[in-house]
């Protein structure tokens, strides 16, 4: 009830700007939205006149009055022109916008004199900081395009939209980003795509394995291992990709080689690759939670999660923490440096069913048996969020903007803005013939890929692909030789393992020394002894060597001695002195007694 | 009588009480000395002598009259001279005891006058200045030599004896510390600045680099080549050629004093006209030409067409002739077209739209447009009319066509919906279709009672099991959403109304309701405004209402729970405002009754969700609210694979057996892990140890304890309060290698060094200039420049007079150095020789 009324003044039409599209689409740059394009049609005379009205009214005040030497020499009354500034200093800074930027609270530093040192360096640190964020805030002028949503009119429901009437009110090419592969001989499919969106790989439980270009349905290459697959993931770049087959783990390239087989990593269930830091995190269903550095080509750890088999696993893109669902309802994250859980959080009181976390790695959603959605926020690592569902979700999904997919057995469901408010219906709703099996938003793009029991399905989400992206980090427009700068940028910007934590920012933090840490360095001090020196010539016999051991420690004790009366010496003379003075001006707080007395 | 003298060079006090022997007082300078004095400098001579007068003129006469009669009695008689001279003396004793004045000496004996003065001993051997000339007193001559004397003892400036060496060093090197103090310390603020600067570019005296502006260029610029010269001249040298500070030519000038002023001035008018339309044409000209509306052009184009051929049509009228040459131009362009491949397919453009026209219509519609326009120019020659309104024609098929399409589409949709046999679908185009018919439920909503039903059914048996442990029972939770609805519209019934009328605030949920429709109302009123907005604001109310009676239907028993809580707080307005609204509350009121009757099971059942949710759950805090997800068809089995089939037959168990030992179990995991995080005490007891020991002894326990060593207090977990979550509280250990170990220096705190480094300095984070600026060089050298070290003269340029005396200073000091080095090099030319 309480939507309706939100929405009753907005929506109009059904596909509200058709903002998805605004991107710029991928190979067919000239053919953009039908809908937009008319709109912009309708536009840009008008913008064109607007303009013209103002530069010729301008003219008309100038010519009348200036002389035609106005006009003749430009130069000068353009000299003139330009000392007027109509919008003096700088240009003003939104402040939320620049609350995004500014990286916390800084330190607030006071100086009596102005001398160089570091409190002044920090001072002027501050003033940086505060000015790189006001650039960066500046900067977000650039990200012009927008995600766009579906906005229902008064009397539909953007639930009711199906795939079909999206793909009919979008232009060819996004339309084309619906499809649907039916490969219904290999069982249900997992699926990955490449971190820019350009690639999907997909495997059956029966074995078939295919890598493609997804947008040109361009075959990299088509596998079958004859065994069975139970992941499939990309690796750094599109190059790689390993798949957990029923015994060992594989890695193939692009072309379906077989680079290597991970025989240390068996009957893997799930995957993850961890791109900054080169690892792949692989679960089983030994239980191990095994760590492979693919720059390296080693096991970096293996962890025995002693939980039993571990089928649910995903990562915090934001730290890198692994988190594992286990069958008693626990959540459990995971970093390669402890042997231990970091933390453990019990989100269901049945066996957790899926787990997703979106990409600031603030919001983690979890799906139990109990047919519950939870939502936590993972920083703090409190409840946000409980929905009861019709079903228990067995996949979710994060989009780059925030909408979650979860598969409801053999429907899939988008939710929008259910992290942080309660969310009352699904954004949209898709059913299919059969199990979901894997549910993954392509980064970049509105699309959803759902892999499923028929094979792989390609649904358009509006809104769900970031609209602007950062080419240094995620190209989706990548050529052969910006991938292989790529590759070796990664690899010399690659974070070692030990600083994968629960916060991001750990490695900035001092180590303190524990309450014991600084007991055990004076016992190690007190411990420590003479060693005396080899001498020549006899003179390092055993008699006088202890000789001088014993000499040396002696004096070292007297040294001892001496500072500690020494000190007290010192206690003692300065609480003389105080008494002294104590005596002779009495208390500080005498000036309060009552006179009279 | 006192007297008191300064000598010049050691000056020490005497008081005189017998003139007698001291006549004129003390005399410091001994003859030899004063003339030595006299003759190397009169000035410094002058004062003592000076002195020497004026104490002569202090002097009374009782000096010169004891003299006098001294010298009278040494003829007269012996006797009575003896006497008076005793007489005398005995009156000086008198005198002196009566005065009771003692002679004062100081004597510095250890200093040594370099011009052997003594201190005074030899009393007899010393010359006075009073002996020498105080006869000048009498005497009325030699004024100038008197005045000279008087002069010279009113300076008393003299120069003071050379000091003893180490003192003289002393006060050398104090002096020469000053004067470098001041030197360096006029560095000081230089100094400062520079630290302080954030950057610093060496060598720091730089020659400002500019680029020459244009002026400048034209200023300097010379003609060097031939036809820059003529040019230049051209430019320069005609009459025509534009001045900088004038506004018109010499040419306008004198055409301007050729005319009269009358028509100067129109003249000057008119072209200033000129001018503008001129630049109002230009400007024209250039929006046009950004216009990229393809539309645009093509409207554009065909109106240019249109007035072309009307023009052909007056010529043919007017001037056959000049029509003729018309039309055999328009020939010629068609002969160009048939010879050449222009508009064919074959150029750039056109294969680059081919492959797009595949997918995309616009390039498609391209193509079609240049095939026609080619088509146009090869065929025969038609009249422009026709041209004109084929293409028109050619619009309005497109028109049909797309039109066409659209019917096609419309079909397409509901085969699929048919197809898909989805009741989603076809309640949502059936809602398309009827949007008028709103009082019936919308299918999606009736299915959605129905499965609530069903799981209300299945939930119900849950509950009797399990009630305490399994706190989402189906009413509490619809009770939530409820209440989390109303409270909702009451936020939002308070923006609207304000927050003057508290008692509104306060309002049930009837209420609510009927707050609702009085918005609703406002709209409508709004809405008489426009009509459209009327149109739109209407059937929103309907839907709303009915919604709303939905939702009633939804959450019936809710409902009826709610109206318990409220009756409670029912005052007499609200009742009065409830009977305002008496469909829905009516409907309510029916529908508690009905509930009542019904099943009165129900209400024991929500006395047992209360307790529950009085029990404060510590761990799923939040209440879960529903979403109206659409129930799956469900399809979770497989049968061949066999991990599979293992992970879901245990789930299926799980489900089963909800398992209720999940939270006790993770209760005790919690409390051990704190227990093992705590530390511990330690014992050092040691049997036997001041006690004694053996079989069967018992150690007092007071002994016992107090070889306890106990434990610091455990720190605060970082998981307290939350009762869900166990953070390791273990150091990560690989973690520290990279940490920073003590608080680096400068910082007051450890929060405070973090904050400094807060902030990521990466052109990943941070803008291009905002990176350079962070991380900027404390200093920088240019390649292939000397980096002279700081000069003083260079520096204190523009200083002040002050600044110019220190560089005197400097001067020296360098002329100082130079001069040692020369010494040097002349010493070392001697060792050669």
């Amino acid at each position: 009830m309480a939507d309706e009324e939100d929405k009753s003044g907005a929506g109009v039409g059904k596909l509200k700007g058709s903002k998805q599209t605004k991107r710029a689409p991928r190979y067919f740059d000239d053919s953009s939205d039908v809908t937009s394009k008319d709109k912009h049609e309708n536009e840009k005379p008008s913008e064109g006149k607007s303009e013209d009205k103002k530069k010729s009214g301008k003219k008309r005040t100038s010519a009348p009055d200036g002389d035609h030497a106005d006009t003749k020499r430009g130069k000068e009354s353009w000299d003139s022109d330009e000392e007027k500034d109509p919008f003096p200093g700088e240009a003003p800074v939104k402040e939320e916008t620049l609350a995004r930027y500014t990286r916390g609270e800084g330190n607030k530093v006071k100086m009596r004199a102005k001398t160089a040192g570091p409190k002044l360096e920090r001072k002027t640190m501050e003033k940086k900081f505060h000015l790189a964020a006001k650039q960066a805030a500046r900067a977000e002028l650039l990200l012009g395009e927008d995600h766009g949503y579906l906005e229902a009119s008064d009397d539909e429901d953007t639930s009711q939209l199906s795939q079909t009437d999206i793909a009919d009110a979008v232009d060819i090419s996004a339309a084309q980003k619906h499809f649907d592969l039916k490969l219904d001989k290999f069982g249900p499919y997992r699926m990955n795509y490449t971190r820019n969106g350009r690639f999907l790989v997909i495997g059956g439980r029966r074995g078939h394995v295919a890598a493609l270009d997804w947008m040109s349905k361009k075959l990299l290459c088509e596998i079958n291992v004859m065994e069975g697959v139970h992941d499939v993931k990309w690796l750094h770049v599109e190059t790689m990709f390993a798949v957990a087959q029923q015994r060992w783990t594989y890695i193939y390239d692009h072309q379906g080689v077989e680079l290597h087989c991970l025989k240390k990593f068996n009957n893997v269930l799930k995957m993850e690759f961890l791109p900054y830091h080169f690892l792949l995190a692989t679960a089983s269903s030994t239980g191990f939670l095994q760590y492979l550095d693919v720059s390296l080509g080693k096991e970096l750890v293996a962890i025995n999660v002693k939980q039993g088999c571990l089928n649910v696993m995903t990562q915090n893109p934001q730290t890198a923490v692994v988190h594992l669902g286990h069958a008693n309802g626990t959540v459990t994250l995971w970093s390669p440096n402890v042997k231990e859980p970091l933390a453990k959080l019990l989100s269901h009181v049945t066996a957790v069913r899926s787990i997703a976390i979106d990409k600031t790695g603030t919001y983690m959603a979890t799906s139990g048996q109990d047919r519950y959605m939870k939502v936590f926020d993972i920083r703090a690592m409190k409840p946000l969020q409980v929905y009861r569902m019709s079903a228990g979700a067995g996949q979710l999904a994060f989009s780059q903007t925030g909408l979650v997919a979860a598969a409801l057995g053999n429907v899939v469901e988008v939710y929008k803005d259910c992290c942080s408010n309660v969310a009352e219906k699904p954004y949209l709703t898709h059913r299919l013939r059969n199990n979901i099996s894997g549910l993954q938003f392509c980064p970049y793009e509105d699309v959803l890929g759902v892999g499923h029991r028929d094979g792989f399905t390609s649904l358009l989400i509006p809104g769900a692909g970031e609209a602007n992206f950062d080419a240094f980090e995620n190209n989706p427009y990548q050529t052969k030789k910006q991938r292989r700068d790529y590759e070796v940028k990664m690899l010399l910007e690659k974070i070692q393992p030990e600083m994968i934590g629960l916060e991001p920012g750990g490695v900035g933090q001092v180590s303190q020394l524990t309450a014991q840490e600084v007991e055990k360095r004076e016992q190690e001090a007190v411990q420590k002894k003479f060693e005396p020196a080899r001498k020549k010539k006899g003179r390092s016999k055993s008699l006088k060597t202890v000789q001088r051991t014993k000499g040396v420690e002696e004096e070292w004790r007297r040294m001892k001695v001496r500072q500690k009366m020494r000190e007290e010496e010192e206690k003692r003379k300065k609480q003389q002195k105080d008494q002294k003075k104590k005596e002779k001006w009495g208390s500080a707080l005498d000036r309060f007694q009552r006179k009279d007395n | 009588m006192k007297m008191t003298a300064q000598s010049a060079y050691i000056s020490f006090k005497v008081s005189f009480s017998d003139e007698k022997f001291f006549v004129g007082g003390e005399v410091l300078l001994n003859g030899r000395t004063f003339c030595d004095i006299g003759q190397s400098s009169a000035i410094m001579a002058d004062d003592p002598v000076r002195t020497l007068l004026q104490m002569n003129a202090d002097q009374p006469e009782e000096d010169d009259s004891a003299l006098a009669l001294s010298d009278d009695e040494v003829g007269s008689d012996n006797e009575g001279q003896h006497r008076s001279l005793l007489d005398a003396i005995t009156s000086l004793d008198k005198k002196s005891r009566i005065k009771g004045k003692v002679i004062q000496r100081s004597e510095p004996s250890l200093q040594v006058s370099p011009f052997d003065i003594s201190s005074g001993d030899n009393g007899g051997s010393r010359v006075h200045l009073n002996e020498l000339v105080g006869s000048l007193r009498n005497t009325n001559q030699f004024s100038k030599v008197k005045t000279q004397i008087r002069k010279m003892q009113g300076r008393q400036k003299v120069m003071e004896a050379p000091l003893v060496k180490p003192q003289a060093q002393r006060i050398e090197r104090s002096l020469a510390y000053k004067a470098t103090k001041k030197e360096v310390s006029r560095w000081t603020p230089i100094v400062r600045q520079n630290r302080q600067a954030a950057q610093l570019v060496f060598p720091l005296q730089q020659e400002p680099v500019s680029l020459p502006t244009t002026d400048s260029m034209v200023k300097t610029f010379k003609p060097s080549t031939d036809l820059e010269r003529e040019i230049f001249e051209v430019l320069h040298g005609s009459k025509f050629a534009e001045r900088r500070d004038h506004e018109l030519t010499e040419a306008e000038e004198e055409a301007l004093r050729a005319m009269s002023l009358d028509e100067a001035l129109s003249r000057r008018k008119e072209l200033q006209k000129m001018r503008a339309l001129q630049s109002y044409h230009a400007a024209k000209c250039a929006r046009e030409k950004k216009i990229k509306s393809k539309k645009y052009h093509r409207v554009k184009k065909r109106s240019r067409l249109h007035a072309e051929k009307l023009a052909i049509e007056e010529l043919h009228k007017t001037n056959p002739e000049l029509a003729q040459e018309e039309i055999r131009k328009a020939e010629k362009l068609h002969a160009e077209e048939r010879a050449s491949l222009r508009h064919k397919n074959t150029g750039k453009w056109a294969r680059s739209k081919m492959v797009m026209a595949k997918f995309d219509e616009e390039a498609r519609q391209a193509i079609s447009e240049q095939l026609h326009k080619s088509r146009e120019l090869t065929n025969q020659i038609r009249a422009l009319q026709q041209d004109s309104s084929s293409e028109e024609d050619q619009e309005e098929e497109e028109e049909e066509e797309k039109e066409e399409e659209e019917s096609e589409e419309a079909v397409a949709m509901e085969t699929v919906a048919d197809d898909d046999k989805n009741p989603w679908m076809k309640s949502a185009l059936k809602v398309n279709s009827k949007s008028d018919q709103k009082t019936d439920l919308p299918v999606e909503e009736k299915e959605q009672i129905k499965t609530d039903e069903k799981e209300k059914q299945v939930e119900e048996t849950s509950e009797k099991k399990v009630t305490e442990e399994q706190p989402q029972i189906d009413n509490k939770e619809e009770q939530e959403v409820v209440t989390v609805v109303s409270k909702k519209k009451r936020k939002r019934n308070k923006k609207k109304k304000g927050e003057g009328n508290e008692a509104e605030e306060k309002a049930d949920w009837s209420e609510v309701l009927k707050g609702e429709k009085k918005t609703g109302k406002k709209r409508k009123r709004r809405g008489k405004k426009t009509e459209v907005e009327a149109k739109k604001s209407r059937p929103d109310v309907m839907e709303r209402s009915t919604d709303e009676a939905g939702e009633v239907q939804d959450f019936d028993d809710d409902e009826t729970m709610l109206e318990e809580g409220l009756e409670r707080r029912k005052t007499l307005e609200e009742v009065e405002a409830a009977a305002k609204t008496p469909d829905t509350k009516t409907n309510s009121a029916q529908q508690l009754t009905a509930d009542k009757a019904t099943n009165p099971s129900l209400q024991k059942q929500r006395d047992i969700v209360k307790e529950v949710h009085i029990n404060p759950d510590k761990f799923f805090t939040i209440k879960p609210s529903k979403l109206r997800s659409s129930a799956p068809t469900y399809l979770d089995v497989d049968d061949n694979i066999d991990m599979i089939d293992f992970d879901q037959q245990r789930e299926n168990i799980e489900e089963a057996f909800a398992n209720d030992d999940v939270v006790s179990e993770f209760v005790e995991e919690k409390r051990k892990a704190e227990e093992a995080g705590k530390p511990k005490d330690i014992d050092l007891f040691m049997p036997g140890w001041g006690n004694w020991g053996g079989v069967g002894v018992k150690a007092n326990p007071k002994k016992r304890t107090r070889f306890i060593k106990r434990a610091p207090p455990p720190k605060p977990r970082q998981d307290w309060g939350l009762h869900h979550v166990i953070i390791n509280e273990d150091k990560d250990e690989p973690m520290k290698t990279h940490q920073v170990r003590h608080l680096p220096k400068g910082f007051g705190s450890v929060a405070e060094f973090e904050r400094s480094i807060r902030a990521p300095l990466g052109k990943d984070w941070n803008t291009p200039s905002a990176v350079a600026k962070l991380t900027e060089p404390k200093v920088v050298t240019r390649a292939g420049t000397i980096i002279e070290p700081i000069s003083g003269e260079e520096t204190f340029k523009k200083g002040t007079g002050k600044n110019m005396d220190l560089e005197g200073i400097d001067e020296d000091k360098e002329g100082g150095k130079k001069d040692r080095r020369n010494r040097g090099r002349r010493n070392n030319k001697n060792d050669k020789k």
